[in-house]
């Protein structure tokens, strides 16, 4: 049996509009991790230590060195994020297993990586969320044209937009309209 | 620029523009707009009136105008009831006038002001009564045809239009004065602060009042507010509505003053914005005053008039009257003549007061009536004798006082409060908790006041003292208020809604004593102008009708909009085919090259069947999927089943609780078919748990409840058995699954997992965490809703795909189809399985055939209530249908009824759910719920729909129309 061949979520095409850039990330892999109630401060920190990283507080995100991260879902969920090719069955062979139950998530969900200056004004058409909150580290749980979104910024001027990945085409149209009516509305002002 | 004040600042003279109105060309320049420039080329006509179609000219400079309105051309395509006063002219700009027939000048229901006596308020209520067959056919007819202002056009909007959000520590509302100083010295205090006014320009009515020297002033404050980095300023943008918990609606105009490209750039964009602390800094409107004909063209408010005549330049040799109650008219009069208009009078009301001697200032005299046919020409003046004299005017500035824009405060319904000293409505002293008043909505009439009001605000807000000083002196008005002047003739309180004081006083004699009733009987204040000109004087003419005074009658409530806001913004992009978020399987693409046919399933798109040429309609292409399948094999996607997974220690104590069968003991690597109660012991939800490991369990759900089902599996964890060990997470968009349905799916199957799948290793309701021959992870499920030996199989779905065609492409030689949802439908029909037509909120386990899956040995949800009394009463049963006659044609919702009984309710013995051609039994068959099913089993009943004319003689069958043993799933 030959190899499959994987498809983008999105095939809409994305864009480079002045200093903006938005692209879908399929290099990624996503692993949601769920803790019991017991025990719970001494399995985080035997996290901690296993990947040193500190599971993040409600609507942020932590990252360590080796280029895994991880971002708060809901109470006592996590979703950890690092390099597909760091290992394809990080599913099975995850420590995260002896501490609660881990999910794979990569399939599950779309990310859209939005580059350029000014972000918050491309998504404020978009999602109902202050632009205070877009600070490196946050990790925002919103709504995006009724799909529910996680925004992710690790830093200023990058924010990772993770959707459902069915609905991968209308999320890219409604970033790629906000990109073009915020730079397009800058320029006729 | 023969027709142009030269120092006109709201005009670029060196950027000249062309437009036209009513199909001639006019000149105009940068900075007019429709209203301005249509006056300085001399046209003063623009419109007709709603009911009498009595000619009207612009009367106001913003969004309170009640005349100038005017159907514009965008994109070839008509926007009706644009206020002229808004509408910034560009390049090739194009409106019309409307509500005239056959032209502007020559209207013919201008007639209808010659009936005026017979057209006053109340009319419609007390004619047209008789004949009564009339009114739907003729009369409603005429009245709707001449009735309402512009026509909307028939045909989509061609503009686009968006939505946004903003957050911030301050919202301030108007970009006067008040306005400008509140958001700058807020800002300055480290506050951050949205800024929106519905002009395109800041300054509000200084930009027309200031002298030279107090206008640059303007200009520098305006720039340091647009370059503060903590102030986030919106022109064009008009706060509509206040609502709950700081949060208000606005519109921006973004690209209706530029010569815009068709779907290029949204035209608006409405905005949510959530505030802390909102600044109204919405300034005063200046009152009209209702004496006869006091509607012509060429009578507007006086500070309209000032805005015309001296920033746009636009009345230019023009004769100029002013008809005051207070001291700025004195002001006006002289700026004009400064600029070197010709004033013939300044009509002052007031009593008691000296007259000036540099201007003709007429003290204790009224306006008692105007004349000229299509524009004023003269005006009458009564001195306080009772003397009467004509006086030459082209344009007639009126004002009574001010009204301090309260409306955005009063949306939450703080009603607003009459001021016996400034002679006006205020706000309301039970504001809504985020609101603050400042400036001319406050009351204050000059710049000094209007500033330190703001200054005084940013002080109990911030705590911080402002102490900058700012060029303008404190200006009282003493003002004398007078609302109306009776002197015979139709005065106009409503020039929108054509009421005159007459219609008031006749609706208070037929009994309408209420501000409320008034309104809803005289029209009073409606439509697009919302009252904003006419509110306080219609009750002011109905305080002098019942002997009280204006703060006793009361006033009504305004409401959001403040402004009309159209359709388009209000949807923004979510309409047509962007109405809602498409849900897209793995298969789209690969279903869209095959030529599928997609049916909406909740948002997700589902291929419905799969046409090839030879196929000659859908029914055909159906039944070639269908018999397929149960000859061979084929395919379908099955990804968007709802796919739950549930993993911890107490996994399986908690789905046995969730479902009404047991499943503590189900095997690691079985599935089992569970069906999920509601509380009341309806059914909720059918599907499959499938084990995977001791403590791991996927479940599956019906497409349509799969957010429910997932919300109600929450609500136990979460609620009902928190204590227990158990974590849920959805992965339906995770895994792309495939149902591999006929008798030749265990070869195609077997092509592709490294598991041996006889029948003996992977029976009927295994599953497995597998490996695809290409080291790919999946997921394989032994299970059937075909009736068939079938199989599930799920890959990540980025490989979804591939894989799909990759399936079809090895599994040619054994003749696999794909198959969309309409051979599902017949083949799950065909096998009795129930779905959601059976699932429909009102059937039972019982009815359902599956009441002894509800465990009488554990706790289940639904458990005890579908065990209450008389709830086994219903006793229908899911049955097969099939029509004696096999032409015949089925219907869903089609009621049973025994032969030979009368064809009434109480003779109704159940309803058919689902209907579907089968290729196997070659009619039509059916699924139906039936009471004394057991009894009736082979007899023939009817079954009837009075909605599609139908009457079948039908026989009673099993539902399973295919292997009712059911050894081809276990095969």
């Amino acid at each position: 049996m030959r190899d499959l061949i994987a498809s983008p979520a999105a095939t809409i095409e994305l864009v480079k509009m002045g200093e903006t850039s938005l692209s879908e990330n399929q290099s990624n892999a996503l692993l949601s991790f769920s803790m019991p109630v017991a025990n719970e401060h001494i399995n985080k920190t035997a996290i901690s230590e296993v990947y040193d990283l500190t599971l993040p507080e409600p609507e942020s995100l932590a990252a360590n060195p080796k280029g895994m991260s991880v971002f708060w879902m809901s109470r006592h969920q996590w979703m950890f994020e690092q390099p597909y090719l760091v290992d394809p069955d990080w599913v099975l062979n995850t420590p995260l297993r002896k501490y609660g139950c881990v999910t794979e998530q990569t399939d599950a969900w779309v990310r859209f990586d939005l580059a350029g200056p000014r972000l918050s004004l491309i998504l404020c058409r978009l999602a109902n969320v202050s632009q205070n909150r877009y600070e490196p580290g946050a990790a925002i749980r919103s709504v995006i044209h009724h799909l529910g979104v996680y925004l992710v910024c690790s830093d200023k001027s990058k924010i990772a937009v993770y959707g459902p990945r069915s609905s991968a085409d209308t999320l890219a149209e409604a970033l790629v309209s906000s990109i073009c009516t915020a730079n397009g509305l800058t320029k006729r002002k | 620029m023969a027709n142009r004040w030269e120092n006109a600042r709201g005009i670029d003279i060196k950027r000249p523009l062309r437009f036209r109105f009513d199909g001639k060309s006019y000149p105009a320049f940068q900075g007019d707009t429709l209203a301005s420039a249509l006056l300085a080329n001399g046209v003063k006509l623009v419109a007709r009136s709603f009911k009498y179609h009595r000619p009207r000219g612009v009367y106001s400079d913003g969004s309170d105008e009640p005349n100038a309105l005017v159907t514009v051309i965008r994109e070839g395509h008509p926007e009706p009831n644009t206020r002229a006063t808004e509408i910034e002219i560009f390049d090739g700009l194009e409106a019309w006038p409307q509500n005239a027939w056959p032209s502007l000048r020559f209207d013919f229901l201008a007639i209808n002001n010659h009936l005026s006596r017979f057209l006053t308020a109340g009319f419609y209520y007390k004619t047209f009564m008789w004949p009564a067959r009339f009114w739907e056919s003729v009369y409603e007819p005429l009245i709707r045809r001449a009735a309402g202002l512009g026509r909307l056009s028939t045909k989509p909007d061609p503009s686009v239009y968006d939505k946004g959000y903003l957050h911030a520590d301050f919202l301030v509302v108007g970009g006067g004065i008040a306005g400008l100083g509140s958001a700058l010295k807020l800002a300055d205090n480290g506050q951050q602060v949205v800024l929106m006014d519905e002009r395109p320009d800041f300054g509000g009515q200084l930009r027309s009042e200031a002298e030279p020297s107090d206008f640059a002033w303007l200009e520098s404050l305006i720039k340091r507010v647009e370059e503060h980095p903590g102030i986030h300023c919106m022109n064009r943008t008009t706060v509509f509505g206040s609502y709950d918990h700081g949060v208000y609606a606005a519109v921006s105009r973004n690209t209706e003053h530029v010569e815009s490209l068709p779907g290029e750039l949204p035209k608006q964009t409405l905005w949510t914005v959530s505030v802390g602390r909102t600044v109204i800094a919405t300034g005063a409107l200046t009152r009209g005053i209702a004496f006869p004909n006091n509607d012509r063209p060429g009578v507007m408010t006086m500070s309209a008039l000032e805005a015309y005549a001296l920033y746009f330049g636009s009345l230019q040799k023009q004769s100029i009257a002013l008809f005051v109650t207070h001291d700025d008219g004195l002001r006006v009069a002289r700026r004009l003549i400064a600029a070197g208009h010709h004033v013939t009078a300044v009509v002052d009301s007031r009593q008691a007061v000296d007259s000036v001697a540099d201007l003709p200032h007429f003290v204790s005299s009224v306006v008692t009536n105007t004349a000229g046919v299509t524009g004023l020409k003269r005006i009458q003046i009564r001195a306080q004798s009772g003397s009467l004299r004509w006086v030459e005017a082209d344009f007639l500035g009126v004002s009574g006082g001010f009204n301090p824009t309260v409306q955005l405060t009063c949306h939450q319904g703080a009603k607003p409060l009459w001021d016996d000293d400034t002679f006006g409505f205020h706000a309301s002293k039970s504001l809504p908790r985020d609101q603050v008043v400042v400036g001319a909505a406050d009351g204050h009439c000059d710049t000094l006041n209007c500033w330190q009001s703001a200054m005084s605000m940013v002080f109990k807000e911030t705590g911080q003292l402002v102490d900058e000083i700012i060029p303008g002196v404190s200006r009282p008005l003493n003002l004398q208020p007078l609302y109306q002047v009776d002197a015979g003739g139709p005065a106009f309180v409503d020039l929108q809604n054509d009421v005159t004081s007459k219609d008031i006083v006749l609706s208070h004699q037929e009994g309408m004593i209420s501000v409320e009733h008034l309104k809803r009987y005289t029209t009073l204040g409606m439509a697009t102008d919302q009252g904003k000109h006419s509110n306080v004087l219609g009750l002011s003419v109905m305080a002098g009708l019942t002997g009280q005074t204006i703060a006793e009658t009361g006033t009504t409530l305004a409401r959001p909009p403040y402004t009309a806001v159209s359709i388009g913004a209000l949807a923004g992009r979510f309409r047509g085919a962007d109405f809602k978020p498409r849900r897209l399987t793995p298969t789209h693409h690969v279903a869209t090259r095959l030529g599928a046919r997609f049916v909406e399933v909740g948002n997700w798109l589902r291929a419905q069947w799969f046409p090839r040429a030879d196929d000659m309609d859908w029914q055909d292409t159906v039944n070639r999927e269908v018999t397929t399948v149960r000859r061979a094999v084929g395919i379908c996607d099955v990804t968007t089943l709802g796919k739950i997974d549930v993993q911890g220690s107490d996994a399986a104590e908690f789905l046995n609780f969730v479902y009404a069968n047991g499943f503590l003991k189900l095997s690691v690597g079985k599935v089992r078919y569970g069906l999920m109660l509601r509380e009341d012991g309806i059914a909720m939800d059918d599907g499959t748990a499938a084990r995977f490991s001791e403590n791991h369990f996927v479940v599956t759900t019906t497409t349509a409840n799969a957010v429910a089902v997932y919300r109600h599996m929450e609500f136990v964890r979460q609620c009902l058995k928190p204590q227990l060990d158990v974590h849920l997470i959805s992965t339906t968009e995770a895994w792309a699954q495939f149902a591999v349905a006929g008798p030749l799916s265990r070869d195609l199957i077997a092509r592709v997992v490294d598991i041996d799948v006889s029948n003996q290793e992977f029976p009927f309701m295994a599953c497995a965490e597998i490996q695809l021959k290409n080291g790919l992870r999946a997921r394989l499920f032994r299970i059937s809703f075909s009736g068939e030996l079938a199989y599930e199989i799920a890959v990540p779905t980025r490989f979804g795909h591939d894989f799909f065609e990759y399936l079809l492409k090895i599994g040619e030689d054994l003749g696999v189809t794909p198959y969309g949802t309409e051979a599902l439908g017949v083949l799950r029909i065909e096998k009795g399985h129930a779905a959601g037509a059976e699932l429909n909120g009102q059937t039972s386990a019982g009815n359902l055939g599956l009441g002894g899956m509800v465990s009488q040995t554990k706790d289940s949800i639904g458990r005890v209530l579908a065990n209450r009394e008389h709830f086994a009463d219903d006793a229908t049963q899911l049955i097969g249908l099939r029509p004696v006659v096999p032409e015949a044609n089925l219907v869903g919702g089609a009621h049973l009824v025994e032969l030979g009984k009368e064809l009434v309710a109480a003779n109704d013995i159940g309803y058919v759910t689902s209907v579907a051609y089968s290729p196997h039994i070659g009619s039509m068959i059916a699924l139906a719920y039936l009471q004394n099913a057991d009894d009736l089993l082979g007899e023939r009943i009817r079954a009837v729909s009075l909605l599609d004319g139908l009457d079948v003689e039908v026989e009673v069958v099993s539902a399973h129309f295919v292997d009712p043993k059911g050894e081809r799933v276990r095969a």
